[in-house]
């Protein structure tokens, strides 16, 4: 065992409660949404709901099923990551590899990077960007949500940053036994980048999943909203909208005394980036410091 | 390992709770099967042809004449996140939208929804993608320069004709009722915009809200005069544990509908809305460059000298801590809009008593000769327009028309079950959206006819869905003490209610109108925000920090930063 000094027993003793503290206040909002959403309106209304359920009930969960909206939403949402993770890993890894080379094996490659690069920095606006959606024939389609982020170019740089950390002699010697980049990519990159592979992924996942904008830009039919963009409209502001729409607020009024409703929406929203972190968790920490090792 | 178990867990959690929403997706288990209508509807001509949107020449006859041949409409509209539709019905598939094609052969198929909160956006999207629907409705929630800027670039089609051969004669009515609304859509004489209406000016006023049991346990004492309500305040804080008197919150909205008892008529400066009257000179100013408006400040400043308002007033979310002492019995005052008991009846009634819930009564005055006057804004909900390209404008009329004939007529022959297959779970809402053009005596005549039928027992008069709901749920508070009836009960359910007051006003004239009748005038966009001005001074006024006669200087720094402008224009269009 791993002698510590009095110095640092007493820093980590300081470090835990710290770290502890700060897992305390990224936490303690959930805890809070979780009890709300298992509380009876009248104690949510009334203030008196804190860390533990008042007047336990499930019905909030039973109107999200029931209403039909949430489900709905849920499997767009699904379905939205689902292709959106196979586009992306695809995207990535064919221009990741490529982009890794040096000019003397791919000449263009500086033209393409900074085409890309362009992109990180530079937009078009949202009305040339729906034009073109719409030009497309892509509105009120699941395609507007998965094809125009469909190359994370920062999870590009750092899968190209990972592939030309790899050494050399593992694609030379798969050349000279007659490999050729297809085969290389295939059968010697792809095993070995699964570390980068995971955290772009997540990346992937976890901005497919959160992103509301182009849901609410690109879809004409709420239901075909994602779940982001279906919770974001449930979180209005109801008091402006209660006061901008003068006489016809009844049906505010219902959504308003709902805020139990909508807890307990935003915590089923929240499962699968729980259930997916702690898998990729390592691979996450791993490829965070992947992009510093070279540049 | 353990993360490993937590993981497990969790993708068994979710997998569980998605399975068992899949096995149970229906909207509403205790939706009422879908059932055709008893309404007679003619045969429908054409019936073989596809539905066109080229222009079809309009039949001869009354609005209720169907086209010769199936007329298409595309349309765009706002939709609720909340709406529900029975089995297999969607927004283009619906009782309504059958209803247009079998009565009128009309055919509506909406391009795109959005949430009201969101159809600005989607609106200057079409626009700039060059592809309008051929109608659409712009909400008062949208810019009030929408409008005119569509039109004033060739956008929106001239309604004029079709709106004067082809609309029923109840929706060309209500320009008897209200002649001003529908001139804020014409221009050089020419219709382009169907306004959408209010429900009615009944709703407006507002009212001073007791709680019922303290108010009764303290004899019930006619509240007449502002001293009245000053005593009937410091009872409650004396003797019933409340811990102030009334009810005021961070953007003063609830203080500032107190105003009329001391003459002073100013709106929610929080939102820049203004109260616009004559002084003796004739000219338009607002509320708060009237002298009264000084006399509620010095009272407002000494109500909060006397514990009558919150010492965190200014730190109090009205949805948030503003709700919270109400419901938990920390105030019985408040001024408040007729719809109280939707907002807070049931949950005061869950964490305090069934007799805890507030009743209204119509603001005292200084000498208490009379009540306070009911202050009326511009209500019109929106407006529904064609584009400029759409070729069937008799068609839209007519389905205006036959929406209108069916929610607010007492002509149509509806029976409970044809109310609830047209109106139940906010079809009514979700489906008609751009066609329902309101009828501005529909609250009033609500009120009369379900007033009516709890007084009697009887409810066969009752003919609009509004009706039928409000009867339901005033007696389901009555009969078996239901909270979630406390709203309708309250707002018309019995002599006293908020509806009855705002009657009283009306019938007795003590009632003042805004002469700004529009959202907004296009002046209005160089003056900016006047009101945070005026909010952050009155704030200070209120807690003694600055004397009252401090707002004098006020009043001059608000004509400098727009108030001027704003004051110009309003004297422009609706001066003289």
């Amino acid at each position: 065992m791993k002698f510590m000094t009095r110095g640092e027993k007493i820093f980590n003793v300081f470090n835990y409660i710290f770290i502890g503290l700060v897992c305390l206040l990224c936490a303690l909002p959930i805890i809070h949404i979780l009890a709300v959403s298992f509380s009876s309106a009248q104690y949510v209304v009334g203030g008196r709901v804190s860390f533990w359920p008042m007047g336990f009930t499930i019905e909030s969960y039973t109107f999200a099923f029931r209403s039909g909206r949430f489900m709905t939403a849920f499997w767009v949402s699904i379905q939205r990551v689902t292709l959106g993770l196979i586009v992306n890993m695809f995207l990535l890894v064919t221009t990741a590899y490529p982009l890794s080379k040096t000019t003397q094996e791919f000449s263009a490659r500086n033209y393409y990077m900074a085409f890309f690069a362009i992109t990180m920095i530079f937009g078009g606006g949202i009305i040339p960007f729906y034009i073109l959606i719409s030009d497309l024939g892509m509105l009120d389609s699941i395609w507007s949500l998965v094809i125009p982020g469909g190359l994370p170019v920062f999870s590009m740089i750092i899968l190209m940053n990972f592939i030309r950390g790899l050494p050399k002699e593992l694609e030379e010697a798969a050349m000279i036994d007659g490999a050729g980049y297809f085969s290389v990519l295939a059968l010697i990159m792809l095993p070995v980048l699964k570390p980068a592979l995971a955290t772009v992924a997540l990346f992937s996942f976890v901005h497919h999943w959160n992103e509301w904008l182009l849901g609410m830009l690109f879809m004409n039919d709420p239901s075909n909203f994602p779940l982001q963009t279906y919770l974001q409209v449930l979180l209005t502001n109801f008091s402006d909208l209660i006061r901008a729409m003068g006489p016809d607020f009844m049906q505010l009024v219902a959504r308003m005394n709902e805020r139990s409703g909508r807890a307990a929406q935003l915590f089923l929203g929240l499962i699968p980036i729980l259930v997916i972190y702690p898998f990729l968790q390592k691979y996450f920490t791993k490829g965070l410091v992947i992009g510093s090792v070279k540049g | 390992m353990k993360k490993k178990l937590l993981a497990l867990l969790l993708a068994t959690l979710m997998i569980v709770s998605f399975f068992a929403a899949c096995t149970n997706d229906t909207p509403a288990v205790d939706t009422p099967a879908t059932e055709a209508p008893t309404v007679d509807t003619p045969a429908t001509p054409g019936a073989d042809l596809e539905p066109t949107r080229e222009h079809v020449p309009p039949p001869e006859g009354d609005w209720m004449t169907p086209f010769d041949r199936p007329v298409k409409i595309l349309a765009a509209a706002e939709q609720g996140l909340n709406w529900f539709f029975q089995d297999g019905d969607d927004i283009n598939n619906n009782p309504w939208t059958r209803l247009y094609a079998e009565y009128l052969n009309v055919h509506v198929e909406f391009e795109w929804t959005t949430t009201v909160d969101e159809i600005e956006t989607r609106l200057n999207l079409a626009i700039a993608a060059g592809n309008l629907p051929d109608v659409f409705h712009i909400p008062r929630t949208a810019d009030p320069r929408l409008f005119h800027e569509l039109q004033s670039q060739g956008m929106l089609l001239d309604l004029t004709d079709a709106y004067r051969n082809y609309a029923s004669q109840r929706i060309r009515d209500h320009e008897l009722v209200d002649p001003y609304t529908i001139q804020g859509f014409t221009v050089d004489g020419r219709i382009y915009g169907i306004p959408r209406y209010y429900y009615g000016q009944i709703d407006q006023p507002w009212h001073m809200w007791f709680r019922k049991d303290w108010y009764e346990a303290a004899g019930s004492p006619e509240i007449r005069t502002v001293a009245d309500l000053e005593n009937l305040m410091r009872t409650f804080m004396n003797d019933f544990g409340a811990s102030y008197g009334i009810a005021v919150d961070s953007d003063l909205e609830w203080l500032f509908r107190t105003a009329p008892m001391f003459g002073a008529y100013i709106g929610n400066i929080h939102n820049n809305e203004y109260f616009w009257r004559a002084d003796e000179t004739g000219r338009l100013r607002p509320g708060i460059a009237f002298p009264e408006f000084l006399v509620a400040l010095e009272y407002w400043q000494n109500w909060f000298a006397e514990g009558f308002i919150s010492p965190d007033f200014m730190t109090m979310d009205p949805w948030g801590r503003g709700q919270e002492d109400i419901v938990n019995g920390l105030v019985g005052v408040q001024c408040w809009w007729q719809w109280w008991g939707w907002a807070n009846g049931p949950s005061i009634v869950g964490l305090q008593n069934n007799d805890a819930y507030f009743i209204p009564f119509n603001l005292p005055t200084l000498d208490g000769s009379t009540p306070a006057r009911g202050q009326i804004f511009f209500p019109n909900t929106g407006v529904t327009v064609a584009s400029a390209n759409f070729q069937n404008p008799a068609a839209l009329m007519k389905v205006i028309s036959l929406v209108d004939h069916y929610v607010f007529s007492a002509d149509t022959p509806m029976t409970p079950a044809d109310i609830d297959y047209f109106m139940g779970e906010g079809r009514e809402h979700a489906m008609t959206q751009i066609f329902q053009i309101i009828d501005p005596h529909a609250d009033l005549t609500q009120f009369q006819y379900v007033l009516r039928a709890l007084e009697t027992g009887d409810d066969s008069e009752l003919f609009t869905g509004g009706m039928m709901s409000k009867f339901r749920e005033s007696r389901a508070w009555l009969d078996e003490q239901d909270p979630h009836g406390l709203g309708a009960f309250l707002q018309m359910g019995f002599a006293g209610s908020a509806y009855a007051r705002s009657q009283h006003l009306f019938d007795h004239g003590h009632i003042v109108q805004t002469a700004l009748w529009t959202t907004s005038l296009p002046e209005f966009a160089a003056a900016g925000n006047t009101g945070d001005l005026i909010m952050e001074e009155v704030m200070q006024i209120i807690v003694g920090n600055q004397p009252v006669e401090h707002f004098l200087t006020v009043l001059e720094q608000w004509y400098a930063q727009g108030g001027q402008i704003k004051e110009d224009a309003v004297n422009l269009h609706f001066g003289g």
